[in-house]
């Protein structure tokens, strides 16, 4: 007997859940689950820091599980104005198509792709913070400029439409030390801007991660760990050096402007120094003082500095993709970063050196039709991956 | 308990700052209502992870949700919620705890004087879904009972094989056991009170 109740409740909750139950199955769905209500609660059982522990954990699955949301519903948003713009280009297409003979089909390995390529968007301002005390915060595009305010946390949005987080009264988050530590991580397709606690300020690339004291005043030095790409306006303090440590090195300054790439994928750590004077102390004990407009890449244990234009490494931070004599691998490894795709090689890799300049908000396809027209390289975008071919 | 608890002005103005994308509106809410909506689905799960997952999913939503549309009442929103979650689960699952299970349970907690409503909502609605038996199988259970035909007998006049015939019966009587024995139950529940 059990068994056929049992189906027939199954029945009806398959009805119920797709919406087609009929008003007394719905009445006997309310009526069993209100049945018990009466059972003890959990959580009033729990110990005071059970309870506490399960309050932490839920919320940070819960952000953890809103930053994904977020991440698709963009993803969705901007399918739809794509499928818009294609559909007004097959308007056109049509209408072109009355009035003018088709010429000799032509090799259009982007345009004819506009399907398969809505699903590849830039990256945009996306970030998690984890509080010293396990608290995590998504930091995303707020909608009309909102303030949010956590404790002791501030986040606003500057005029270039920046989000930006300082932390407002460091004595909120650690009153008894002042040896925690706070992380910033952008996924793949995410930057950051922060204030941090000392007045400076940095600008987190994609797919990075830093961890910082979440107060510098009772630290003798300014030490953060990076993992990524970061560029650094350090607010002067003599007193207390600023450090940037990496897997490879640390980086020693005292006021000044630097980008740090330390993404794992790129054979070199590259420190380049715009304004002032950085030292770079590498694991194994070498250190170079480096001047402004000078790169010093760490491969290995192989030191190797260059005059460069320092433009070209914090482009990012402007928005820009700038290539200037650069491989296509290089190119790709921070496409791949910005647009969160997987890039595949078919074939022999191109070894011609590409350059030129496009906004980071573009569509990809405009990152790579320049790239295309050189007639060196060739793109076939599947879904979320480019196949780079000959 | 949700259910016991009523939409507040403050509620109201959270939602709002919600809608605008105020995450801080969203701490506060979850700080007030987070144990409840543990709390409701681990009553019907019986499973801490279970009823985290729940959770997590009903707050997502909160936070997800297209705000155009107005919650008028949150409690009552996150019970819903929260209850649709459950069943979306159970279906999953294939969980059932019986309806007599159920009732014995409430008989048990019949010292809190809302066992009483709960369990005589409960017969109602499950007796008036058994009055909403499907119509062919209402005519089977009136001619083999009212009109004292036999399975066969049915089975020629409804044009229908005698294997459904009797797998109507079968069904008909089976609920109606249930329901005789949740009468049965429900007098003795009334006799206590």
């Amino acid at each position: 007997m059990d068994q056929l109740e049992k189906k027939r409740f199954l029945e009806i909750l398959e009805k119920y859940n797709s919406g087609n139950a009929s008003e007394e199955e719905v009445g006997f769905l309310d009526a069993y689950y209100k049945a018990f209500g009466l059972r003890a609660d959990y959580t009033a059982g729990l110990e005071e820091n059970e309870r506490a522990q399960l309050k932490t954990d839920l919320k940070n699955s819960i952000s953890e599980n809103i930053l994904s949301h977020q991440a698709d519903m963009t993803r969705k948003k901007r399918r739809i104005v794509f499928r818009l713009a294609a559909s007004a280009a097959a308007i056109v297409v049509i209408a072109i198509g009355l009035f003018y003979q088709p010429q000799a089909d032509k090799p259009a390995p982007l345009a004819g792709q506009g399907v398969e390529q809505e699903q590849i968007v830039p990256g945009g301002n996306k970030a998690m913070l984890t509080l010293a005390n396990g608290k995590k915060i998504i930091l995303s595009d707020a909608s009309n400029g909102t303030l949010a305010e956590q404790a002791g946390v501030q986040i606003s949005k500057t005029a270039d439409g920046q989000l930006v987080y300082k932390i407002l009264d460091p004595s909120q988050q650690d009153l008894n030390t002042g040896n925690q530590f706070n992380t910033i991580e952008t996924p793949k397709g995410g930057q950051y801007q922060i204030h941090l606690p000392d007045g400076s300020t940095v600008w987190l690339n994609a797919a990075s991660k830093l961890t910082y004291p979440s107060s510098f005043s009772s630290h003798t030095n300014r030490k953060v760990d990076l993992t990524g790409e970061a560029y650094f306006e350090i607010a002067k303090d003599h007193s207390r050096p600023f450090i940037v440590k990496t897997a490879t090195q640390e980086v020693e300054v005292l006021g000044t402007h630097f980008n740090v790439n330390s993404y794992e994928d790129e054979p070199a750590v590259k420190t380049t120094l715009l304004e002032g004077s950085v030292k770079v102390n590498t694991n194994n004990g070498s250190n170079r003082i480096l001047k402004p407009g000078q790169q010093l890449a760490l491969t290995g244990n192989t030191i190797h500095i260059a005059n460069i234009d320092t433009e070209l490494a914090v482009a990012w931070k402007n928005q820009q993709f700038v290539f200037e004599s650069d491989d296509i691998r290089y190119i790709m490894r921070m496409v791949s970063r910005w647009y969160n795709v997987e890039v595949e090689y078919r074939g022999p890799i191109p070894e011609s050196k590409f350059g030129g300049s496009v906004s980071r908000f573009d569509n990809v396809s405009e990152v790579l039709k320049p790239l295309e027209l050189t007639g060196r390289v060739r793109f076939k975008i599947e879904g979320k991956r480019i196949i780079v071919t000959k | 308990m949700l259910t016991g608890k009523s939409h507040t002005a403050h509620d109201g103005l959270l939602l709002i700052q919600l809608g605008e994308g105020s995450s801080h509106a969203f701490d506060v809410l979850y700080e007030k209502y987070w144990h409840n909506v543990v709390d409701e689905a681990y009553k019907r799960l019986g499973d801490k992870d279970q009823a985290k997952d729940i959770a997590q999913e009903v707050f997502t939503v909160m936070w997800t949700r297209n705000k155009e549309v107005p919650i008028e009442n949150l409690p009552a929103w996150l019970y819903t919620v929260t209850k649709n979650q459950v069943y979306k689960l159970l279906q999953k699952q294939q969980r059932y705890v019986s309806v007599p299970d159920l009732l014995s349970e409430l008989v048990s907690c019949s010292d809190r004087t809302d066992a009483a409503i709960i369990e005589k909502e409960l017969i109602r609605a499950y007796n008036a879904l058994v009055d909403s038996l499907p119509d062919q199988q209402r005519i089977i259970f009136k001619m083999r009972y009212h009109d004292e035909l036999s399975p066969d007998q049915i089975a020629s006049t409804l044009s229908l094989s005698p294997k459904t015939v009797r797998n109507h019966l079968g069904r008909a009587l089976l609920k109606l056991k249930t329901t005789f024995m949740l009468l049965q139950l429900f007098i003795i529940l009334t006799d206590k009170y």
